[in-house]
């Protein structure tokens, strides 16, 4: 009691006053086509809150309330209800198919350059696999296809007075009959 | 007619007793190389097959590997003589379709097989009499 009572005061410091936020630029970002396409902004906001509330059971149901869906007397089973609902929607599910390109896009330079850092660091114990990535991206492995092609050729040889002659000839020679009772194809029938 | 061993491998003793039966046509044909009676049976099928109505192309194709078989021992007269295949020896060689070249080359090697393909068609001899060889036949027997 004594300690507390000898202790001088530290005054309270004052917070300073906190810096007023910038108006953002006007950035020209769109929708894609699918989010367009649904039918209200809570439904845009509950697809985009699917990608920033916590992972896992009840994931579905916090976006909802994050969107605006429900009511502050809605039960719980209500709000899983809406959720199943959103989640299993066609147009919603299409929206979310969107988003996942965008998203994995938009996380594509984030991850070269994690990649880049991790070639640079050999103590890391996935250096090797980082660099074999980006050699296999860069410089591809061959790979070599061999690919068996069977045609059986069609009696395609017309009769013509050249083939007709030949197997006269050859037929004479091995003193069999010709048998053959076809005439020659005249050039103009041919080029048909 | 050439007669059939029976058995087909006899010991040593009965097969020299055997070449000592030979008639001339047995003669002739056994120091025939068997590659020619594969020939000579090929020849026959193809003759056979040559009645029959089939494309062009088909028909110059059997032509041109019948004519491809006369060399300086199976002469064209040889090539000439063969009379083309009965049916029994036609359905005996699409029996012989599904072995294996090799199979088929070893079965082609045997007496009772060749023996039969020319009692079924004696022409198969005649043309072996028509052969250009180098050696006198006589002077082996």
């Amino acid at each position: 009691m004594m300690a507390a009572m000898s202790a001088p005061e530290v005054p309270k410091r004052k917070r300073a006053k906190r810096r007023e936020l910038a108006p953002l630029e006007p950035i020209d970002a769109q929708d894609g086509p699918k989010m367009k396409a649904l039918p209200s902004d809570r439904h845009r906001a509950f697809v985009r809150a699917m990608y920033q509330v916590k992972p896992g059971h009840g994931a579905a149901v916090r976006a909802a309330k994050l969107a605006g869906f429900g009511t502050p007397e809605s039960s719980p089973q209500s709000m899983a209800t809406i959720a199943s609902r959103l989640t299993h929607d066609q147009r919603v599910q299409e929206a979310f198919a969107e988003e996942d390109q965008l998203y994995i896009r938009a996380s594509a330079p984030r991850a070269i350059r994690s990649l880049s850092a991790l070639i640079e660091n050999p103590n890391s114990k996935d250096h090797a696999r980082g660099i074999a990535m980006v050699l296999d991206r860069v410089h591809p492995m061959e790979t070599v296809h061999n690919v068996k092609v069977e045609h059986q050729a069609a009696s395609s040889m017309k009769a013509t007075a050249e083939v007709f002659e030949r197997i006269m000839a050859l037929a004479a020679r091995a003193n069999v009959p010709p048998m053959i009772d076809v005439t020659p194809v005249t050039p103009q029938k041919a080029e048909r | 007619m050439i007669r059939l061993q029976d058995p087909e491998l006899k010991p040593s003793d009965d097969h020299s007793a055997w070449q000592a039966d030979w008639t001339d046509d047995e003669r002739l044909l056994a120091c025939t190389a068997p590659g020619y009676w594969h020939d000579l049976i090929r020849i026959a099928q193809i003759k056979r097959l040559l009645l029959i109505e089939m494309p062009p192309d088909l028909r110059l194709g059997f032509l041109q590997t019948m004519n491809n078989r006369v060399d300086g021992t199976l002469t064209l007269e040889a090539m000439q003589r063969v009379e083309p295949a009965c049916d029994l020896a036609m359905k005996m060689l699409d029996e012989m379709n599904s072995l294996s070249i090799d199979d088929k080359s070893r079965l082609m090697r045997r007496w009772n097989v060749i023996a039969t393909f020319v009692n079924l068609n004696p022409s198969i001899i005649e043309a072996i009499k028509l052969f250009n060889y180098r050696h006198n036949i006589s002077a082996v027997a």
